[in-house]
């Protein structure tokens, strides 16, 4: 998948969700896509499959077989076929899946509206995908209801893969799942990207997660990429303040930092609906402000191989 | 400070009875912030409202006791509780409680109704610029509707009314899970300010074990209703004793990369218990007398307790 530029104006205000954001992702990695809410991680996710209109830009999604399509302009028949190819895990899976339908149908009905309609297919292919998210067949005459929130998330990374797609959006899918959850399902979300070569955006907020799932990280401030990298490099060497601040602020399993006041030394809150500062977005809380922050946006440019930032300082 | 001996709530739900903490002990020293750690369904939220007096119907206590300076407040007039102890003495947070504001009002004006209706004496206007100022919250903000601040500012808006007449004992129930990590930094931060200036107590219910080993100085890890382990936070997170804690660190997921397990199997249901240890069928070391009997919580070490037949 390759982006281009896409800002994304709302209303009349002109909030610019996704601004300039220029993105490309390998046939099988994991990107995790870290970033607070209002940050415009679930705009960017939304835009890549096509569920947004986008302003600007473009989304190319590279094939099986190599060829380019456009993901942003497909229409018709065109656009259907490519759905199948890009699909999304969302983050509440109370929400997302209908409770009121058996989890055999939740499956049977996206596979009919593509033309898979004899029995015995979509016996195949249920079995199959429940197979890789270890789902036992003998919940499919359960009602959704009945489902504890594990096992609807798991129902709904079936759902994805039954059109054994090339690229899925995971929009914080752990995030509503107890901890001890967790685990399984981002297991699940590896095995998939490993084994069939399924390309995931891993949106979410929490570093931790990203680390543990992510071959590369984007860090996202207000619509824009601020840092990327490996999840080592990102975590290891945090090159922008605000990388470094989210890394500070993540609590860690460690005793020994009981009683110490972490050394967060950004102030406030990120304000979305607050008019575009001009310069770097993110300078008004920035401990490092130079004057050169205040009138210019620094582009993401390479500072170490593979490692790239978009701040003044480098 | 705080004394909670054997607690049974139960609940009447339609499908039958819920016993949503079945003989639970726990307390809370002076000046000690302590956690209570568990998924969901394991009763930590429970102990928070059992001990801010907030079970209501179908919930009921069905036994124990709660003993707060003393006084056991279970018995206690609602009159004189809510006189007394909620708010001056007990003071809760809990997960939507930014959303506890009425949005008709400023926040300002909310917080002096608190201060007036519980007698502060001093200079309201400067006591709420105080309290704003203690949560890092801008004084103009005494002047804004709650519809014009963010959730972490609405949160610790209302930290700062739940801390209006200095009380010494603070509930927390999951205060930051709704938050970005920099504001919930900030608002753990500022427990640990308020924990070494004011010696105020605080209770902190949250699943987020990373979030508790950072600020806790004991924790109790609750299970389907019952106490599975508690201890020093040194000891129970570097040297967990029962099954369930075990597993439960090792879902968390680090910075470090470490891949992650989970436990296998699932919660059981609290209207249909299974006899013995309730965390048998998951537990990775069961043994025939775990699905018989259950075990009582005993002391491990001089920091730890759990219940387990193991020991």
């Amino acid at each position: 998948m390759v982006f281009r530029k896409k800002p994304f104006l709302r209303e009349e205000t002109h909030v610019k969700a996704v601004d300039g954001v220029n993105l490309k992702i390998r046939r099988g990695e994991v990107l995790g896509l870290v970033g607070e809410s209002g940050s415009g991680k679930t705009t960017l996710g939304k835009a890549a499959i096509g569920l947004i209109k986008i302003t600007s830009g473009k989304v190319k999604l590279y094939r099986r077989d190599n060829t380019p399509a456009d993901v942003s302009s497909a229409k018709g028949s065109q656009w259907k076929r490519m759905r199948a190819e890009l699909q999304m895990i969302f983050q509440d899976p109370y929400s997302s899946i209908d409770p009121n339908m058996k989890v055999y149908d939740v499956l049977r009905i996206p596979l009919e509206a593509h033309g898979i309609k004899k029995k015995a297919q979509v016996d195949t292919r249920i079995i199959s995908v429940f197979d890789q998210v270890g789902l036992p067949a003998d919940i499919f005459n359960d009602y959704v209801f009945q489902l504890s929130g594990g096992q609807r998330q798991r129902v709904g990374i079936a759902r994805v893969l039954l059109f054994s797609p090339s690229f899925v959006v995971a929009d914080e899918p752990v995030s509503m799942l107890d901890v001890s959850l967790k685990g399984d399902i981002l297991a699940i979300i590896k095995k998939i990207s490993e084994n069939f070569e399924v390309a995931f955006l891993f949106i979410t907020h929490e570093m931790a997660v990203a680390r543990v799932i992510s071959d590369r990280i984007a860090v996202m401030y207000l619509g824009q990429i601020v840092e990327l990298g490996t999840s080592e490099s990102i975590v290891s060497s945090p090159l922008h303040p605000y990388t470094k601040a989210l890394l500070e602020a993540t609590p860690y399993i460690d005793p020994s930092k009981r009683d110490i006041l972490k050394q967060v030394n950004i102030r406030g809150d990120i304000n979305s609906d607050r008019p575009d500062p001009s310069g770097c977005k993110f300078h008004a809380r920035c401990p490092y402000v130079m004057d050169v922050c205040l009138t210019q946006i620094p582009s993401l440019k390479e500072k170490e191989s593979g490692h790239d930032v978009a701040c003044w300082l480098y | 400070m705080i004394d909670v001996h054997e607690l049974r709530v139960y609940f009447d739900s339609a499908r039958g009875l819920v016993k949503a903490l079945d003989g639970v002990d726990f307390h809370v020293g002076r000046g000690e912030i302590v956690g209570v750690a568990g998924e969901s369904g394991c009763g930590k939220t429970t102990l928070a409202l059992a001990i801010s007096r907030l079970i209501s119907s179908p919930g009921k206590i069905m036994g124990g006791k709660i003993e707060f300076e003393g006084r056991d407040i279970i018995e206690m007039d609602e009159d004189e509780f809510r006189k007394s102890y909620r708010w001056k003495k007990i003071a809760m947070v809990f997960q939507g409680s930014m959303n506890g504001f009425t949005p008709v009002f400023t926040i300002g004006s909310q917080i002096d109704e608190v201060l007036m209706i519980h007698g502060y004496h001093g200079n309201r206007v400067d006591r709420i610029a105080e309290l704003l100022g203690m949560v890092e919250l801008e004084p103009g903000i005494a002047r804004r509707f709650p519809h014009e601040l963010s959730g972490g500012q609405k949160q610790r808006a209302f930290l700062a009314m739940a801390l209006a007449i200095d009380p010494p004992f603070l509930i927390a129930d999951e205060p930051t899970t709704a938050l970005d990590v920099l504001t919930q930094s900030s608002i753990i931060n500022l427990l640990k300010t308020l924990r070494k200036k004011k010696q105020i107590s605080i209770m902190l219910v949250t699943h987020d074990l990373a979030l508790l080993s950072e600020i806790v100085d004991r924790v109790y890890v609750l299970y389907a209703g019952k106490l599975a382990e508690v201890g020093t936070s040194d000891a129970v997170f570097e040297r967990p004793k029962h099954p369930y804690t075990k597993g439960l660190i090792a879902s968390v997921p680090t910075i470090t990369g470490k891949s992650i397990s989970g436990i296998s199997g699932f919660m059981p249901d609290l209207v249909n218990l299974p006899p013995g240890c309730k965390f048998a069928p998951r537990c990775p070391n069961v043994m025939t007398i775990c699905k018989n009997e259950e075990p009582r919580v005993q002391r491990i070490s001089e920091e730890q307790k759990a219940a387990c037949w193991l020991y």
